[in-house]
């Protein structure tokens, strides 16, 4: 059974170098969002990675993605990345 | 100072509501970004295999003795719980750090992986705001309003 309580807690911090890599994350993300439709002409029921606003790898399967990120020297969850297919499939969580 | 979310279609038939924050488990000493389903519908803020393969989870330092059975429209499953720092971005480059737990999934196939969820046990502190019609998503951490503010035990 799940625990009854959560403690959380809450900080607020400047920005700083680590605020620039995550501003550079959500731009990658707006980037793979931006070209979805046409990545998904190319790269049909394919995992892409897009880093710097580039597409730097794409394979079948996650785990091959993540090997060929580690390839090119790039942290995989430094990297925008997500499974394009066409099959639409609706989720109820 | 509000953190925005967007709307992401990709295998849903209707676009849902996402927002970014970066992960970071101490005890394994993993990072990484992970977007999230912002979802009212979880108690808790989970991580699914989509995620936990990128971040390189390795299931066999997770602890048996965390697991906890949860339940959701398909059936029950088990999930590892851990200590995690979430961490979002606003609009002025703030960060909002929130200490708490996230629950990792076991392993399942991530082509059919659902997405990682923001449960209430974060929206719980905030407020929130989902608009398709404008294309608008924004969070607010309510205790940024006090920043006097204790760690809090959620019912």
């Amino acid at each position: 059974m799940a625990s009854a309580t959560t403690e959380v807690s809450w900080e607020k911090r400047t920005g700083g170098k680590e605020a620039g890599e995550f501003k550079r994350y959500i731009g990658d993300r707006q980037f793979l969002e931006s070209l979805r439709e046409e990545l998904l002409n190319k790269y049909p029921e394919q995992w892409v990675a897009i880093y710097t606003r580039e597409l730097v790898a794409s394979a079948k399967s996650l785990p091959m993605l993540v090997k060929l990120l580690e390839q090119r020297r790039i942290t995989p969850s430094k990297a925008a990345i997500d499974f394009l297919t066409s099959r639409k499939m609706a989720m109820i969580l | 100072m509000q953190i925005k979310g967007y709307f992401r279609s990709g295998v849903r038939p209707l676009p849902a509501p996402f927002v970014q924050a970066e992960v970071y488990l101490p005890r394994l000493a993993v990072r990484g970004y992970v977007d999230f389903l912002i979802d009212t519908g979880a108690d808790r803020t989970v991580l699914h295999s989509c995620n936990t393969i990128v971040l390189g989870i390795d299931f066999r330092r997770l602890r048996r003795s965390t697991l906890e059975e949860m339940s959701g429209v398909g059936g029950s499953s088990k999930y590892y719980r851990e200590d995690v720092q979430l961490t979002f971005i606003d609009e002025d480059g703030n960060l909002h750090r929130f200490s708490s737990q996230i629950y990792l999934a076991q392993k399942s196939n991530p082509n059919t992986s659902p997405p990682s969820l923001l449960g209430r046990d974060i929206l719980n502190l905030c407020s929130v705001s989902i608009n398709r019609q404008s294309g608008e998503i924004s969070i607010s951490p309510i205790m940024a309003e006090r920043p006097e503010a204790q760690p809090r035990l959620l019912p």
